[in-house]
């Protein structure tokens, strides 16, 4: 078992192979065990990347290994990596094929090979992980972006992969939703043995992901700008500029309470918003 | 069609299984239409009227108001059967049309009441399963009456996607009006024909996209899922059975008196 479940070596793509390359020679590295955010503007080539993770689609050029072997592009290589990697698409609209959300979630499971008793008692257990319940007879047609969402989060945790990527799980849900996928991403799995080995998200959300991610990859124009520790990475104004992404607004905080001399020069910087509280806590029962 | 989809789903009998309420109105249209019987028809009427507004809980306005639609065209259709252009007057009516008369005999009167209840009925029968059954639940009783694959699967992708196509045809003809796309016949013609071409190739994106999404779930050219059936229970069978009996014997019994 390789230390790294997903390796990308100077990999380029490009969608209609004459204009601008989607992936322009992008590498990265995604350790077993970690929590990794890739971050990016819209159209710097992560959704690109991540449809190239299960083989959806096929670099142009350069290497891609999955836990230390190189991709095999035959059918039933293919179908052994998908079952690995889960993908949770950005809109769950291209995602849903069946109105009914008990038969949408059961597809997976069934294409493992499991048997129809298995697969119903592991679309019974997620759906009650997920909350589903109390709109699971409504048609898909019926539910609000939110509760799509939960579905399509069903319909990959169900499942069980090894590497889960979330493209952009947030976008465009309300924070009560939002927070019911954060939770889910927080605990993915209750069995133990069953917990992806690794998640790979997408997003903007600087704050997020300073708080979620141990790692965080940054990419533009279909390359990898930095990758390193979530700490490292989003609190380097400079690169985050590059990236065109905010400085997460807990350490814009922190940095002008340290330049005002309310928090000591000497405090490392906080990864979230309950650790600059905190500092502030301790710096004002000091005063 | 979308307030059927949504009373079928908000159904009283929505739980009741599937197969049983394909089977009380297959059967009942076929004895409806098979024995051309008024008092079978009559009866039908009546039972799917009440087992849809009392059980499943159809407003009975909107119930009449559905049922509107079809009767307009049984109403054209049997006033064709009805009225004949002859030289010699019938018993029933006649109206003087030049040398002609606009005739009907006492017969065909019959006739037609009764091809209007049968008809009636039959629809009624129809619509007591498209108003308690959604269509994911009558696709997993064609699957079981070994409907070929390939329909089955086209089916529930076509149901799934005439929502989706719908939504966005309603989103984009908002934001034409938005911004004064239909002021007026010009702008309208020219506004139909751009979002009739948007449509279709919003249509063969998303199919790519639900393809891809299908495959990275290890989709390998067949759509499987659970069977999602409600259990069939013995009352409501015997219900049924002792229902088409009745049926029967009411068309046996008032076979002589042309009802």
């Amino acid at each position: 078992m390789s230390d790294y479940i997903l390796e990308a070596d100077n990999l380029t793509f490009s969608y209609d192979k004459t204009g601008a390359p989607s992936l322009d020679g992008l590498s990265l590295r995604v350790r077993r065990g970690s929590r990794t955010a890739v971050m990016g503007a819209n159209g710097s080539g992560k959704s690109t990347f991540f449809l190239c993770c299960n083989g959806l689609l096929k670099p142009d050029g350069g290497r891609l290994l999955y836990d230390g072997v190189p991709l095999s592009y035959r059918k039933r290589d293919l179908l052994a990596l998908r079952e690995k990697v889960g993908i949770v698409f950005q809109d769950p609209d291209t995602q849903l094929f069946s109105a009914s959300v008990y038969q949408e979630i059961s597809f997976g499971p069934l294409n493992l090979g499991l048997s129809e008793e298995e697969a119903s008692r592991e679309v019974e257990a997620v759906i009650g992980r997920l909350g589903i319940g109390p709109f699971r007879h409504r048609p898909a047609h019926a539910l609000s972006g939110g509760q799509k969402k939960q579905v399509a989060l069903a319909d990959i945790l169900v499942m069980h992969p090894e590497l889960l990527i979330l493209d952009e799980p947030f976008a465009a849900l309300d924070p009560g939703h939002a927070r019911i996928i954060r939770d889910m991403i927080g605990k993915p799995d209750q069995e133990p043995g069953r917990v992806p080995a690794a998640i790979l998200l997408a997003t903007h959300d600087t704050d997020f992901a300073l708080e979620w991610a141990d790692e965080v990859i940054l990419m533009k124009d279909g390359r990898a700008l930095a990758q390193g520790p979530a700490r490292k990475i989003l609190t380097d104004r400079q690169l985050l500029a590059k990236a065109e992404l905010a400085l997460p607004s807990v350490i814009r905080i922190f940095e002008s309470l340290r330049a005002c001399g309310i928090l000591g020069a000497d405090l490392p910087a906080p990864g979230s918003f309950d650790q600059l509280e905190a500092y502030i806590r301790r710096a004002g029962g000091e005063a | 069609m979308l307030l059927i989809d949504r009373l079928c789903y908000t159904s009283g009998l929505r739980h009741m299984n599937a197969g049983e309420k394909c089977a009380l109105s297959l059967f009942s249209i076929v004895l409806c239409v098979g024995t051309r019987s008024a008092a079978a028809a009559a009866a039908v009427f009546l039972a799917m009227a009440f087992l849809c507004i009392k059980k499943g809980g159809v407003p009975a306005g909107l119930y009449l108001r559905l049922l509107l639609i079809p009767l307009a065209f049984v109403l054209l259709g049997t006033a064709a059967v009805l009225v004949n252009l002859s030289r010699t007057p019938l018993d029933a009516f006649a109206l003087p049309l030049g040398p002609l008369w606009l005739t009907g005999s006492r017969e065909g009167l019959l006739g037609s009441g009764r091809l209007i209840l049968t008809a009636m009925a039959s629809v009624s029968g129809l619509y007591f399963l498209a108003l308690t059954t959604p269509v994911t639940d009558i696709l997993g009783v064609l699957r079981a009456c070994r409907l070929p694959r390939i329909l089955a699967e086209l089916m529930l992708l076509v149901y799934r996607f005439l929502f989706l196509l719908l939504e966005q045809a309603a989103a984009m003809l908002r934001s034409q009006d938005a911004r004064l796309g239909n002021r007026d016949l010009r702008t309208s013609l020219r506004s139909w024909g751009l979002l009739a071409s948007m449509l279709f190739i919003r249509a063969m994106k998303q199919g790519n996209a639900l393809y891809d999404a299908m495959e990275a779930r290890c989709y390998d050219g067949s759509i499987r899922v659970l069977p999602e059936a409600d259990p069939p229970r013995l009352r409501e069978i015997a219900g049924i059975a002792g229902f088409l009996f009745l049926l029967l014997v009411l068309a046996f019994l008032t076979r002589k008196s042309g009802l």
